[in-house]
């Protein structure tokens, strides 16, 4: 039975859908990466491209929200059709988010250029954002290759990302309780592995709309949350 | 009962869906699963558009 539609303008459109996500998962890892490199070498211009390249993400989110518009309308995508349509939105709007925070990172890192950021502190959150990028490009490439055992490895490695995300936050807070002249860069520094961790959450959102475009169902077992310590009442060292 | 080759019809009139196939039943089930995750690769097929 062929896999491909009666109407081969329908497969020219899904794949569309498919390269335009695909075209959008490079500009926002590319980003991402380019806003570690900000923070870890101080470099403002890396730091600036990064913000002047945000728009190109958001027009691809728009491209996508067009795409999905049109084939709802004059297609009709029911089963695994509907499913890629519904998530293509879902991943876009995600990747967008994501974007955003690397554009965020990187203005932070414009900011700390000046300050007095405690050395350890800035390679803690290379560190958690290098994490971050590994699942980001592993989710794009289970995307890709529509691979949803790679999508469930990225899934259970959130609970990683989390834990460091909760030691750099001791950590952080550690440092200012010392020395409050480093209030202003650890600052800075919190909301920066802030973001990062919510890219993270927003890689595991996809690693679920992989399995879920794929198989009509997501990971459903529960997941330990990492995080979980920093909102104990004791958890101030 | 209805017999339709109408996707929109069969889904907004019906609480089960039977997909029949040169006169073998293929599939049949509550219609929100027919038309949103089918169980059989031909079920997906002929209500996607791919055949029929």
């Amino acid at each position: 039975m062929a896999s491909d539609h009666i109407l081969k303008r329908f497969d020219q459109e899904l794949e569309r859908l498919n390269a335009t996500i695909n075209e959008m998962g490079g500009l926002t890892e590319s980003q991402f990466a380019k806003a570690l490199t900000a923070v870890r070498e101080r470099d403002t211009q890396a730091a600036e491209e990064v913000i002047a390249d945000d728009p190109k993400v958001d027009a691809l989110d728009q491209a996508v929200q067009e795409q999905t518009v049109k084939l709802l309308a004059l297609r009709q995508p029911l089963a695994n059709d509907l499913r890629v349509v519904l998530s293509s939105i879902k991943i876009a709007a995600a990747l967008e988010r994501i974007g955003d925070y690397a554009k965020n990172t990187a203005k932070r890192s414009i900011v700390l250029t000046q300050g007095t950021a405690p050395p350890s502190a800035v390679t803690g959150i290379d560190r958690l954002g290098r994490l971050v990028r590994a699942a980001l490009k592993d989710v794009l490439d289970a995307f890709a290759d529509d691979d949803v055992a790679k999508a469930h490895d990225v899934w259970n490695r959130d609970e990683e990302i989390d834990q460091v995300y909760t030691g750099l936050f001791r950590e952080l807070l550690t440092y200012m309780m010392e020395d409050p002249r480093t209030i202003t860069a650890c600052t800075h520094l919190l909301f920066m592995a802030k973001n990062i961790e919510r890219a993270g959450d927003h890689v595991t959102n996809i690693a679920e709309l992989v399995s879920f475009r794929s198989t009509g169902q997501s990971f459903a077992e529960t997941r330990r949350k990492g995080s979980g310590a920093l909102y104990a009442t004791d958890a101030t060292p | 009962m209805i017999v339709t080759h109408n996707m929109q019809q069969a889904a907004r009139v019906s609480d089960f869906t039977a997909f029949m196939y040169l006169g073998d039943l293929v599939e049949f089930d509550v219609t929100e699963k027919i038309f949103t995750n089918p169980g059989d690769k031909r079920t997906q097929a002929y209500i996607t558009g791919r055949f029929g």
